[in-house]
């Protein structure tokens, strides 16, 4: 009689001891996470920076090794210059950064490095993050070319369109402290933040899935894509994109942009985050173009007159106030040189990105 | 508020700490001070909804009340009134307003034709059970079964009825009409109509007494783990729950814990993954080659079972820690040799309760081959119709009449080929019927999975007559991988090596083991909470 409750006093002590190991290790793992992201492992914070970062640190390495990445003096004769491409998809599939290193080296007779630092979805705000997170990290880029994406620059909420972008577990404190200083209601996203901060294997899990087993996630999902660009950092159209019917594809853009330009307003944020590019590149001495990357004329045409108007004026008030190119490209291709409106093919890339060298590149910054 | 979401995780907790922490009066205080000092931080919110109710006092404003702050509100007077209520009683209270809490957290104006209609049940089986006279015991009855079905079926089936009529109408030339109703389908309304059912029916019986107390009744009806997608309650394993005396237990908190841990994971980790294969071939099966439709079918198989078994242990596993125990709903169905089985396997709740309100009234089995043929037909289809207002459904439960009039009938073959039901009794007889059942299953999820008729015989098109098209809609590792899982856990527990296991292991390697099954859950989870496929039924 007397060994049974003594059995189940000790049955009660091991679940009481099981729950609290599993209370501490779950905790313990969530806040090892915590930690070690906050000290710094950006692969998992933020992987397309990441990877992009590593790449655009082996190239200039590789191009000049005498030359320490963190080091911040003027960039000596012999060394090469980078060229830096700040867009969206465009950008990323739009320039042939191999190409503009070749001629910029052949016309100038300087060493160039050019990298493509674009990522998809991204407008002014994004820019802005990626620019001052690779100033703070010691990459001063001698020119950077800041494609505008019209269609993000605008938005009718307390956020700009590009919001839905940027997402909350990918920022840091400092991201979060930089979009508070161009007016960016980051009022909401705190709580969310640090919500993601406490559970990051959750919030992280598509970032850790994709270095662990990316095949685990949909194309989606997957923040490793910027493993798959080239040594410059551009993008290439896969197979099964290059396949889809072009009709069909300019349908899908029309589905994705025409909301956002048949009412489309500028945004004071996002014209705030262009402004404070062009103000940090000035603080740190870089030259500046602004770039509106090409456009098919069925995507043209859903811009509304007043929306291009109020696009143009903007930029006109940017160049005057802070004195930067602005070059327009939109209408340097034809429909037949894009895959649906906006994302420029392959054959027509390489074409374009020559052209924009000795049009746009070459009397901007090295033939004053 | 769905299981799977911060928001249940939240509330629980809080409902959870707030009532384990009713008897001790330094605890009590605790509580209070939590919920007053929330409320203070909720001012604005507050004072802004009383002027409204001021100025315009109506249920939709009430609404708008915040359930966090509704519950803070009940935590905090529970834990005052305790002291005249008693702890029993109080916990009552606290579960059953956090339970309508949950409910209105949804809809508030949907959590007051739960209460109407459940206080109405009560009275009813309060009156059938006073009364001595049959016609108006029956009368009652029939009042009761009226209210809840008429509610189902206007709040379910009245668009289905009305869109049906109005297409048999066109077809034959008549013009449309469009009589389709503005009505919210309530959240688990299917569940909580046949819980009443069961009690009424059970008090009219006289197989269970009439509950006295308002409370205890409602609480049977809306306690929050098996409120919106069960299991299925019967009254007679519940209410005399509500009675006993609740105390702290470990080793029912462990086995809490460990079904919650097993439901997020069977959610998270498989039905939601299950579902990136499944959905998109689904959408648009047209679109994909056959192995794809065959993949996508493996895949919601899965899918289904995981997404409600997962739901039910999560309930189970909530219940439990609140010092509740509910029945099992679910016993492995895919290792089901034969259709009967796997109904006697799978969403028990539901068969049982057909069994014995329905099939069994209807003549069960006892008259001849004919009738148990018909009265299997009527059951399965009614219990198709149950899950949703479609005619896929209505197939879906037609279609599993026939296989289990099909099984009958094969039974009775083998019953004169003694060597051919010794064979099926061997282990490659016994895996082959596991095949053909499981196989039998999963084809059949195809009606119940398919948003229309033309999309269910595409996919099956797509299925038996070879097609070119896209690939799986993700690398079929995943699901390959998932199966394996799935059948190396049947093989555990099946064996009984769990059980043997869980007692041996040392208190830290189970603690590791129910964080790594949590964190597991965390990581696999594909995107942000998908709702319970039974959430809608």
């Amino acid at each position: 009689m007397s060994r049974r409750p003594g059995r189940r006093h000790g049955l009660h002590r091991r679940c009481r001891c099981s729950l609290a190991w599993a209370a501490a290790i779950a905790i313990g793992l969530q806040a090892g996470l915590a930690v070690t992201l906050d000290r710094g492992l950006v692969v998992l914070r933020n992987g397309p920076f990441h990877d992009k970062y590593q790449r655009l640190c082996q190239r200039l390495e590789g191009a000049a090794r005498a030359e320490p990445l963190a080091s911040r003096g003027p960039w000596r004769a012999g060394v090469p210059e980078p060229v830096l491409i700040l867009g969206s998809s465009r950008s990323a599939y739009g320039f042939r950064s191999g190409v503009m290193e070749e001629r910029l080296a052949a016309e100038t007779g300087r060493p160039v490095v050019v990298y493509n630092f674009s990522m998809y979805g991204a407008g002014p705000t994004m820019h802005l993050l990626n620019l001052r997170r690779l100033v703070q990290r010691g990459v001063r880029p001698s020119v950077v070319l800041v494609e505008v994406l019209p269609p993000l620059l605008g938005g009718s909420g307390p956020e700009p369109t590009e919001g839905r972008w940027l997402y909350t577990h990918r920022l840091d404190r400092d991201d979060l402290l930089t979009l508070e200083a161009i007016g960016f209601p980051t009022e909401p996203r705190w709580p969310v933040w640090r919500w993601s901060f406490w559970v990051p294997w959750y919030t992280q899990r598509f970032a850790i899935l994709s270095r662990l087993y990316p095949t685990l996630l949909p194309w989606s999902c997957r923040e490793d894509w910027a493993l798959d660009t080239d040594a410059w950092g551009d993008s290439h159209l896969v197979a099964s994109a290059l396949a889809t019917r072009r009709d069909e594809a300019i349908g899908r853009t029309y589905g994705e942009y025409h909301a956002l330009l048949s009412d489309f307003q500028l945004h004071a944020v996002s014209v705030a985050a262009l402004r404070a590019i062009l103000g940090l590149c000035r603080e740190e001495g870089i030259s500046v173009a602004l770039v509106l990357m090409p456009e098919g004329p069925a995507f043209r045409s859903w811009y509304p007159a007043s929306a291009w108007a109020a696009i143009q004026a903007m930029l006109s008030e940017v160049q005057r106030d802070y004195g930067v190119p602005v070059v327009s490209t939109r209408d340097w291709l034809t429909e037949e040189d894009f895959l649906d409106s906006h994302h420029i093919l392959p054959s027509s890339a390489q074409r374009f990105s020559d052209r924009f060298v000795r049009e746009a590149l070459l009397p901007a910054f090295y033939r004053y | 508020m769905l299981f799977n979401s911060g928001d249940f995780f939240f509330f629980f907790v809080a409902v959870f700490v707030g009532y384990w922490s009713l008897p001790r009066p330094w605890l009590r205080l605790g509580l209070v001070a939590a919920a007053v000092s929330y409320l203070i931080s909720r001012g604005d919110d507050l004072t802004g909804l009383a002027t409204a109710l001021v100025q315009a006092p109506s249920w939709p404003t009430l609404a708008r009340l915040d359930w966090r702050c509704a519950l803070a509100g009940i935590i905090g007077l529970v834990s005052v009134l305790v002291v005249r209520l008693g702890v029993d009683r109080a916990r009552v209270w606290l579960l059953l307003l956090s339970s309508f809490t949950f409910y209105a957290s949804w809809n508030g104006q949907l959590a007051a034709i739960i209460f109407v209609t459940t206080a109405v049940d009560y009275l009813v089986a309060r009156g059938m059970e006073q009364s001595q006279r049959p016609v108006w015991r029956r009368t009652l009855l029939v009042a009761s079964l009226v209210m809840n079905l008429g509610l189902l079926a206007y709040f379910k089936y009245a668009n289905f009825f009305l869109e049906s009529l109005d297409r048999a109408l066109q077809a034959m030339g008549a013009s449309a009409r469009h009589w389709g109703l503005d009505v919210i389908l309530p959240i688990g309304i299917s569940f909580y109509t046949f819980e009443a059912i069961n009690y009424t029916v059970d008090v009219y019986r006289r197989r269970v007494p009439a509950e006295r107390n308002l409370a205890n009744f409602m609480l049977f009806i809306t306690f929050f783990p098996h409120l919106v997608a069960g299991p299925i309650v019967r009254a007679r394993d519940f209410l005399p729950q509500i009675h006993r005396p609740k105390r702290w237990d470990w080793l029912r908190l462990q086995l809490g814990v460990q079904l919650v841990l097993m439901g997020l994971f069977k959610k998270m980790a498989i039905a939601d993954r299950m579902a990136l294969f499944a959905d998109p071939v689904f959408a648009n099966p047209e679109l994909y080659n056959t192995g794809a439709a065959w993949l996508a079918t493996l895949a919601y198989a899965l899918q289904i079972y995981c997404d409600f078994s997962g739901y039910s242990d999560m309930a189970l596993g909530t219940a439990h820690m609140l010092g509740y125990k509910l029945a099992p709903n679910f016993n492995m169905p895919y290792v089901a040799a034969n259709i009967s089985e796997f109904w006697r396997r799978w969403h028990i709740s539901l068969s049982s309760w057909l069994r014995d309100y329905l099939f069994i009234p209807l003549g069960g089995s006892r008259g001849s081959m004919g009738q148990t043929c018909r009265n299997l037909l009527i059951t399965m289809t009614l219990g198709g119709l149950w899950h949703g207002a479609s005619w896929t459904f209505v197939v879906w439960g037609v279609l599993h009449g026939l296989v289990l009039i099909l099984h009958r009938l094969f039974q009775a073959y083998c019953q004169t080929r003694p060597r051919l039901a010794q064979w099926l009794r061997t282990v490659p007889g016994t895996a082959a019927r596991i095949v053909l059942t499981f196989t039998t299953v999963a084809l059949l999820w195809v009606f119940f999975r398919a948003t229309t008729f033309t999309a269910a015989l595409t996919m099956f098109h797509h299925l038996f007559v070879p097609h070119a098209g896209l690939g799986a809609p993700l690398h079929n590792r995943s699901l390959w991988y998932t199966v394996l899982l799935v059948v190396v856990c049947h093989v555990v527990a099946l064996r009984g090596w769990w059980k043997a296991w869980s007692v041996r292991l040392p208190a830290p390697a189970m603690g590791f083991g129910y964080a790594t099954v949590l964190t597991l859950a965390l990581v696999l989870a594909p995107d942000s909470g998908k709702a319970f496929i039974y959430f809608v039924f």
